[in-house]
């Protein structure tokens, strides 16, 4: 669709005009690359003005993370829109700034108790993605048992630990001593917090198809210009072999992708998620090892662009669910269903929550 | 990189087309109930039922996407797709007529004379009148170019000499379509190829069949010796055959039964693990699911190219390579996650179907173009060479 193509094509100029490998140390706030990203609107797409976005469906903010994944960059792009998404759903406003979103396993969320006109935050957040270099963080809390959504502030949280993901991005250990939130930063957290993984799961699954694309591209190009034994290694059958998998590869994560895209739009499907995460880190794996294999020593360098994919989809691969994870949730529903409905269950969905 | 739209576009399918769906269910349901057939593994390429093709015609569902003049239903190849994709995954035994369905009719229908047209397709559309494929010979597999059949022109008719090889069900078939070499071109091989329609029953040409490991005999050699052809039942230019292959060989690789052979082992393993609490078994049944949702849905975008009159050559060969390997992974995993014992006379089905599947599952990712050879047209059309 025009539109469609007209978002990715804003969102490549975007990302073409700066440096990707700016590595963000302190805040993304203060990067050329996140200005960039906020001038064009692109980092509140799929939620609307009444919460914090700038509009446009969650297949905007799926063409958003499609084109942006080409290129490697480190930026809490996905989490904020998936923070936008949340609060969306959960009918609460993401402040203006930067923002991340956090799923605490259950039972380890910070905990709110009353403060007079609002409420204080206490407890941890263990490796919130970008945590201290964004100005917001959605996340699930208690107040007592009962579940809320909260956007708390991040900055005035103590950095308990750091750790990087394996593209070099934060993982921060937020620490909360009592910390303020107001009363409209906190909403009713009106779903499951496994649908916080299932959204995060197919933003990845855009992501690493997204990211195929570019590998497929870049390895083409290596191939067909790296010159050794008096010709383009593209010419030896053996590597023809290999360009032709990480194709196949790219296919079955681009298709898994979109078809997750629709299905879950559709009827709310959780296994049609689920599939397309598992085929997607298949993929993952599988190309970027291709992908290395063809590049030779060079792709091993930091300052060769490769890594920059590569690393991503590894990291990606496994966030919100690895194939561990999901392909026990699908296989759970496949033993529950005989053989006779297998070929329907992969016609007419695996199941149905819309 | 050439640019190959690898991601396609999603099918929404018509209320229709979900219609004509449950229809063909309901039938193989029923003919199933019956004992009219057993689901078979690769049975759209073993089991050959002239009964079941005309019950098949007799429905619409031979020739669907061909104009009605012709006999056909003048629907769409998604609508094609939908009832082939139930056949297959029911291993339905839809042999008899399966090539003459997926690329001889279209064959007739973009390079055949009309006469041809009015004379085989509406038999075929019956579900009576059955073709093969005469390709490949003993020193030409996958360089079908350099096949040595010829076919001389003599006073207004062709006298064919050779030996074809891998032809499936020849030895029960009406028609066979041979490729020939009617001349040589210095420059391009691929100049200087044409096909013939020819009566496997005319004077000349002899049938054997061809034992395999798994015990059957579908394929056969077909022998030709100056077999008499008329210039009528030429099938296309002269010396312009390639084009005509090639095209042929894009539908041939495109289709569900390039995922779906060893499906009847998936729905016994599912059933044998069903409600198992084997954690292993678990994560591979739901490992399978997902590659088979995303190889089905990856042969659906095609069939929708091709109802848009888009020849997907590129995405068949890729999905063709991914499909007949997890029809592979569909016996691996069963063997991986189930002690079996497999056995041709096995009363246990899922020892059965495994038997069946292993004995012919080298030919998986052999027949209808080499994995390996497929790799390199990949290759090429992405602009690497």
């Amino acid at each position: 669709m025009k539109e469609q193509e007209d978002l990715a094509a804003t969102v490549r100029r975007v990302f073409s005009r700066v440096d990707v490998s700016e590595t963000i140390e302190e805040s993304v706030s203060s990067t050329e690359l996140w200005e960039g990203i906020v001038a064009v609107e692109i980092d509140r797409v799929g939620f609307s003005e009444d919460f914090g976005g700038n509009g446009g469906t969650q297949e905007d903010a799926a063409t958003v993370l499609k084109a942006s994944s080409e290129f490697g960059h480190r930026t809490p792009l996905a989490e904020m829109l998936l923070a936008g998404w949340l609060c969306e759903k959960c009918r609460i406003v993401l402040p203006p700034g930067s923002g991340t979103t956090s799923s605490p396993e259950d039972g380890l969320e910070p905990v709110l108790h009353r403060n007079g006109l609002g409420w204080e935050l206490s407890g941890s957040l263990a490796s919130v993605p970008w945590g201290a270099a964004v100005d917001y963080i959605a996340t699930p809390v208690r107040i007592g048992t009962d579940r809320f959504l909260a956007v708390v502030p991040s900055k005035v949280a103590d950095v308990a630990a750091r750790e990087r993901n394996l593209a070099g991005e934060p993982l921060d250990t937020l620490r909360f001593d009592r910390v303020f939130v107001p009363n409209e930063r906190i909403s009713e957290l009106v779903i499951d917090p496994f649908e916080i993984r299932l959204r995060g799961a197919l933003f990845r699954c855009t992501q690493i198809g997204g990211a195929m694309n570019a590998l497929l591209i870049r390895t083409i190009q290596y191939a067909s210009e790296r010159k050794q034994f008096g010709r383009p290694i593209a010419q030896f059958q053996a590597v023809q072999q290999m360009i032709a998998l990480l194709a196949e590869e790219t296919a079955a994560a681009m298709i898994a992708s979109d078809a997750a895209r629709n299905e879950n739009q559709k009827s709310n499907s959780m296994a049609a998620v689920a599939a397309a995460k598992v085929r997607t880190s298949i993929a993952a794996t599988k190309g970027s090892a291709i992908a290395h294999q063809l590049h030779g020593a060079i792709g091993l360098a930091y300052d060769y662009p490769l890594h920059r994919l590569t690393t991503h989809l590894w990291d990606w691969r496994d966030d919100y669910g690895g194939e561990r994870f999901w392909t026990e949730q699908l296989g759970n529903l496949v033993l529950a269903i005989s053989g006779e409905e297998l070929w329907p269950s992969l016609v007419t969905g695996l199941d149905r929550r819309a | 990189m050439n640019a190959v739209d690898l991601e396609l576009h999603a099918q929404e399918l018509l209320p229709e087309t979900e219609k004509l769906r449950r229809e063909v269910r309901l039938f193989l349901r029923q003919q199933e109930d019956a004992g009219v057939f057993q689901p078979e593994c690769d049975a759209w390429l073993r089991e050959f039922s002239p009964d079941f093709s005309r019950e098949l015609g007799r429905r619409g569902w031979i020739g669907m996407t061909w104009p009605t003049i012709y006999g056909g239903a003048g629907r769409t190849a998604v609508d094609r797709f939908v009832v082939t994709e139930e056949l297959i995954a029911a291993g339905a035994p839809v042999a008899a007529h399966w090539t003459s369905d997926r690329q001889t009719g279209s064959a007739l229908l973009r390079y055949g004379s009309e006469p041809q047209r009015r004379k085989f397709l509406p038999a075929m559309a019956r579900g009576e009148c059955y073709f093969a494929v005469g390709m490949s010979e003993p020193d030409s597999g996958s360089d079908l170019a350099s096949i040595k059949t010829r076919a001389v022109l003599e006073n207004g008719r062709w006298t064919l000499n050779g030996h074809k090889i891998w032809t499936s069900h020849a030895d029960k078939q009406h028609f066979i379509v041979l490729l020939c070499r009617t001349s040589v071109d210095d420059g391009d091989r691929h100049v200087g190829l044409t096909q013939f329609i020819v009566d496997l029953r005319a004077p000349g040409i002899s049938v054997r069949p061809i034992r395999l490991m798994s015990g059957e005999a579908h394929f056969n050699e077909v022998f030709i010796e100056d077999v008499l052809v008329d210039d009528e039942m030429r099938l296309g230019e002269v010396d312009g055959a390639w084009a005509q292959v090639t095209g042929e060989l894009a539908h041939e690789r495109s289709g569900p039964e390039r995922f779906l052979s060893t499906f009847p082992l998936f729905r016994c393993l599912i059933d044998a693990a069903h409600e198992s609490s084997d954690t292993a078994v678990e994560i591979a049944a739901g490992r399978l699911w997902a590659e088979a949702w995303v190889l089905r849905e990856f042969s659906l975008r095609i069939a929708g190219e091709l109802s848009a009159n888009r020849v997907p050559a590129t995405q068949g060969a890729l999905m063709k390579d991914l499909g007949t390997a997890f029809e592979r992974t569909v016996i691996d995993t069963t063997r991986a996650v189930l002690q079996t014992r497999p056995s041709r006379q096995s009363t246990d089905k899922i020892n059965y179907h495994l038997a069946t599947a292993l004995l012919n599952s080298p030919a998986f990712t052999i027949r209808g173009g080499s994995t390996e050879i497929l790799r390199g047209l990949i290759c090429r059309s992405l602009g690497v060479r």
